[in-house]
């Protein structure tokens, strides 16, 4: 027994202190004799069960101390890479571009030869134990299996004993992926500098994306970079270095492109974004990555990594700017291309369309933004959305929001009639000009009169171009209604109908032909030759018919000139005056819209010149007669004040007030406004306009009646508001009101003939049984307009019943 | 019941539109023709009388008569029933006072005793001449041919009490 415990004894201590100075010297490829002459020694005695265990605790033991020394070989090196990485960070906010604080090389060396030490002192350990176990194996073959499977197991074991002890150090008080990441972050620095650096000096380097060893910062950087990887690998802290790497890496690239971008929309950075991930990070894992075939496959792996990355970060980048980018269409093509791309390689889809969203409602759909640009903006999006989503699934999803806030402005649709309508000066207007004459997609939508040949072949090219929807397209919105239509429609669609764009398109038509001086209506033909191609023919047929009205009033008005004084009727001959300076225009009443009414006296010097011009268009076109709208047109004036001259363009109005101030230089507000046939309030509204040109002035004397006054000079005074803005919101309570003045007998007769009705009641009756014109109105309105035939007091209400009065 | 020739209207139709008892019905039609009536009548305006479709059909329309001035019936305004046939207008609706009227013409059902709702019926007859009629009906009754006994009695004999009872029955809830 005693012997066996001597044995015992020396076989411990030998084995400990073979494995402590285990990696001093070369590893051994056999056992030294003391050890093997031990070994023999403990079999003899049946001690081989107690072996791996021994062995195991030993050479833990061992591996602790050398554990200690590494830790203290890489305090320096870990204690100048935080001061590297702290000098950096303080210093990069300010300037980027110094240097990347440099590693000195004998500390870097000493980082290489402490990991190598470390690493070959675990594998001299590891091969020790290995022999050891074999020669116990060897020496006593009668072993029980689990014996012979914990011997054979103990270097294995060992070894990830090793990798967990060294995971778990802490060289220099930091974690091993602290002190990587700040290494590899350095070593990463260092080299994009250089390569920066040789790009200058060669730009056709960049364009091989494989950047020689000569942009290496200098021989052998490489190679001790390769070296520290290797170690690492070897001593098992691979996954703590490739995470570090990995994050290494990706910030690289994400400062290299945040540096890039600036909001710079006017080129692309995805390709040189590309380009650059395969250049300078994949050099730098070239040599981080393990050499040979694995190391190829990893390569692929990161490449392929990488270019996601670069995807994914400069779709970030360029959604977070997408608002701006639509702003600066299509100066910024280059970058709505880059979304395309970066949206075909990732699933950014969704968070495009969240931000964009967010950025719309934020910034464009604001009560202080103007409709105009709101609709600008709207046609950027389609335009900028379908270079960027051919599919249309993106620009259905953003433009709900739009849409439905433009529905709530009651502009719109004069905002886009407008930009459809207005001179050419206008670079907004062109645009959506050319729109209309990109009649492509229009014709598909509303002319559906081809023939049967023709739609399939249509419907051919339509299937060809069929693609599926992204995944997380919205389901419930049919993808090809959305991608059908072009800007138009959409702009259109808006409202869902097109009859009240065109009622609009009338209404504007009406008033621009109306302030024409002359009857050249060029532009106005050929925006409604293309309205037609887009809504057919029949619905435009209105303005048509107005647009022919212009012709005709341009020759009846030369027809009506020329006819000499002794054509017409006798009895009038001695009214006649000269009628060159008046210029008529002939609506077809019928096909205008309801044009505004507004009464007032005309002085007798014009309605004199009408009623000549009448006479005369009665003598050439009889029957018919002309039923003057003195109130619509304009009146050019020339007007002398003082030794200025000045012209003006205004309203029939505003002229013949002016006119009663040629036999008169002053008039009592009251008197005037009898004369002209309004109310004073209304005269006075209209007046201040000759307030403010200074032609007219007004004082009131204590105790007196207001009185205006021609001024002899022209004064600049104080400028008077204008109350057009109301006088255009009254005026449009009044059209509406004159809109449903059309039921009022109705409605009357309905209350005539019921006692009491409720509101509802009386929309229900008028839904039905008013035909001419069809009831279109919303309950609101009605309402409205009955709370108005209250206060006029024809109608009364009581408990939610209206009666006849 | 009998002739009343002092209750047409002024433009008196001829009998041309006398309907042909093959003709297949065409609600389509009819409806039109009452659409059309209601413009007119909507559009034409009041004269003391007025009508509107009572519901959801056209069909069925209540009419409001005002009683002329300087006749016993001035003041009240009394509220008709006309209910249209699908043969309309080659058949006359059925017309009924709903409002108690105290008229020679009138029983207290609310019938009418009208030619021109009845034999003398013409397809030219329009909803608004049947209540001019019947208006004008009220002010000059044929006491000939009574369906009301007492107030024929009264009619022309006795103004005082007949106004009285005029008033009477048209401020009584009426009965059915």
């Amino acid at each position: 027994m005693a012997a066996a415990a001597a044995a015992w004894l020396s076989f411990a201590d030998a084995s400990g202190a073979a494995l402590a100075a285990a990696g001093g010297s070369a590893a051994t490829a056999r056992l030294p004799g003391d050890l093997a002459g031990a070994v023999d020694g403990i079999t003899a005695h049946g001690l081989a069960p107690l072996v791996p265990a021994q062995l195991l605790s030993a050479a833990v033991a061992a591996l602790r101390a050398r554990v200690a020394r590494l830790q203290a070989a890489l305090g320096p090196v870990a204690a100048a890479l935080e001061a590297a990485a702290a000098g950096e960070g303080g210093e990069d906010e300010e300037d980027g571009e110094q240097g990347a604080a440099a590693l000195p090389e004998e500390l870097e060396d000493a980082l290489a030869e402490a990991l190598r030490e470390a690493c070959e002192g675990v594998e001299a350990a590891t091969q020790l134990l290995s022999l050891l176990c074999e020669r116990v194996l060897c020496s006593q073959p009668t072993l029980s299996a689990a014996d012979r499977a914990a011997l054979l197991a103990a270097g294995p074991r060992f070894r990830r004993d090793a990798a967990a002890a060294l995971v778990d150090a802490q060289p220099g008080g930091h974690s091993w992926a602290a002190l990587l990441y700040r290494y590899y972050w350095l070593k990463l620095r260092q080299l994009s500098e250089a390569a920066a650096a040789a790009e200058g000096e060669d730009e056709a380097m960049a364009e091989d994306g494989e950047p020689g060893s000569s942009s290496l910062p200098h021989p052998g950087w490489g190679a001790r970079l390769r070296d520290v990887a290797a170690y690492l690998r070897a001593l098992g802290l691979e996954a703590v270095s490739e995470e570090a790497f990995a994050a290494v890496v990706c910030r690289h690239l994400r400062e290299h492109l945040e540096e890039r971008t600036h909001r710079a929309f006017d080129e692309r950075i995805l390709g040189p974004a590309l380009r650059y991930s395969a250049s300078t990070p994949l050099a730098f894992l070239r040599l981080v990555l393990p050499q040979g075939t694995d190391g190829a496959a990893a390569l692929a792996a990161w490449r392929a990594r990488l270019s996601y990355y670069v995807y994914e970060a400069v779709g970030g980048l360029r959604i977070a700017d997408m608002f701006d980018i639509v702003v600066d269409w299509p100066d910024s093509l280059p970058a709505v291309e880059d979304i395309r791309d970066c949206l075909q390689n990732t699933s950014l889809h969704r968070r495009f369309v969240a931000a964009f969203r967010k950025s719309l409602t934020d910034r464009l759909l604001r009560p202080g933004a103007a409709t105009a640009d709101i609709i600008a903006q709207y046609v950027s999006t389609i335009k900028a959305l379908a270079a960027c989503d051919p599919s249309g699934a993106i620009l259905g999803a953003v433009s709900g929001p739009i849409r439905a806030y433009l529905r709530g402005r009651r502009d719109t649709i004069r905002c886009i009639v407008t930009s459809l309508t207005a001179d050419e000066e206008d670079a907004a207007a062109q645009s959506l000009l050319a729109e209309l004459d990109n009649t492509e997609a229009a014709a598909e939508d509303y002319d559906s009169d081809f023939e049967g040949g023709e739609a399939d072949a249509l419907a051919l090219k339509e299937a060809e171009r069929w693609e599926p929807d992204p995944v997380d397209a919205d389901p419930s919105r049919a993808s090809s209604a959305a991608a059908a239509g072009d800007v138009i429609s959409r702009l259109v669609g808006i409202y869902g109908s097109k009859e009240l764009f065109i009622n609009e398109y009338r209404s504007m038509l009406a008033d621009r032909l109306l302030s024409k001086g002359d009857y050249e209506c060029d532009r106005e033909l050929r925006t409604l030759e293309l309205l037609k191609v887009r809504f057919g023919e029949g619905n435009l047929h209105n303005a048509e018919v107005m647009l022919k009205d212009l012709a005709d009033s341009k020759r009846i008005n030369a027809n009506v000139k020329s006819v000499p004084n002794t054509a017409t009727p006798l009895r009038r001959r001695r009214h006649l005056v000269d009628i060159n300076a008046l210029q008529a225009t002939i609506v077809s009443h019928l096909f205008w819209p309801q044009l505004p009414a507004e009464e007032f006296n005309l002085p007798s010097e014009v309605s004199a010149m009408l009623s000549t011009y009448a006479a005369k268009y009665r003598s050439l076109k009889a029957p018919r007669k002309l039923q003057w709208r003195p109130w619509l047109g304009t009146v050019s004036l020339d007007l002398a004040i003082g030794d200025q001259m000045l012209e003006f363009n205004v309203s029939p109005f505003h002229a013949s007030v002016l006119m009663h101030f040629q036999s008169r230089p002053e008039w009592p507000a009251a008197e005037l406004a009898e004369r002209m046939g309004v109310a004073p309030d209304a005269l006075r509204r209209k007046i201040v306009f000759w307030i403010n040109q200074g032609v007219l002035s007004e004082s009131r004397v204590a105790g007196q009646q207001l009185v205006y006054r021609r001024n002899e000079q022209l004064q600049t005074g104080p400028a008077v508001a204008q109350e057009q803005e109301g006088m255009e919101l009254e005026g449009g309570a009044a059209d509406k009101h004159a809109e449903m003045a059309a039921y009022e007998p109705f409605i009357m007769g309905m209350l005539t003939n019921f006692d009491a009705l409720p509101l509802d009641r009386v929309h229900n009756m008028l839904k039905m049984f008013a035909s001419d014109p069809p009831y279109d109105k919303s309950l609101e309105q009605l309402g409205a307009y009955m709370g108005r035939l209250v206060a006029d007091e024809k109608l009364s209400l009581e408990g939610g019943t209206y009666r006849k009065r | 019941m009998n002739n009343m020739a002092g209750t047409r209207p002024a433009a008196s139709p001829g009998k041309a539109g006398v309907p042909d008892a093959s003709r297949p019905l065409d609600t389509g039609a009819v409806t039109k023709r009452l659409q059309q009536e209601l413009m007119s009548l909507m559009a034409g305006g009041g004269d003391g009388v007025s009508a509107f479709p009572a519901g959801d059909s056209l069909f069925d329309w209540v009419g409001t008569i005002s009683g002329a001035e300087g006749t016993a019936y001035e003041g009240c305004t009394f509220r008709l029933s006309l209910k249209f046939t699908s043969e309309y207008p080659f058949k006359p609706p059925t017309v009924r006072f709903e409002t108690a009227c105290f008229h020679p013409n009138v029983d207290t059902y609310g019938n009418i005793c009208l030619d021109i709702l009845k034999d003398k019926w013409s397809a030219a007859y329009s909803v608004k001449t049947i209540l001019q009629s019947i208006q004008s009906l009220l002010a000059d009754p044929n006491v000939d041919s009574p369906l009301n006994v007492h107030a024929a009695k009264l009619w022309g004999v006795n103004d005082a009490e007949y106004r009285a009872l005029v008033q009477k029955t048209y401020n009584q809830p009426r009965a059915s």
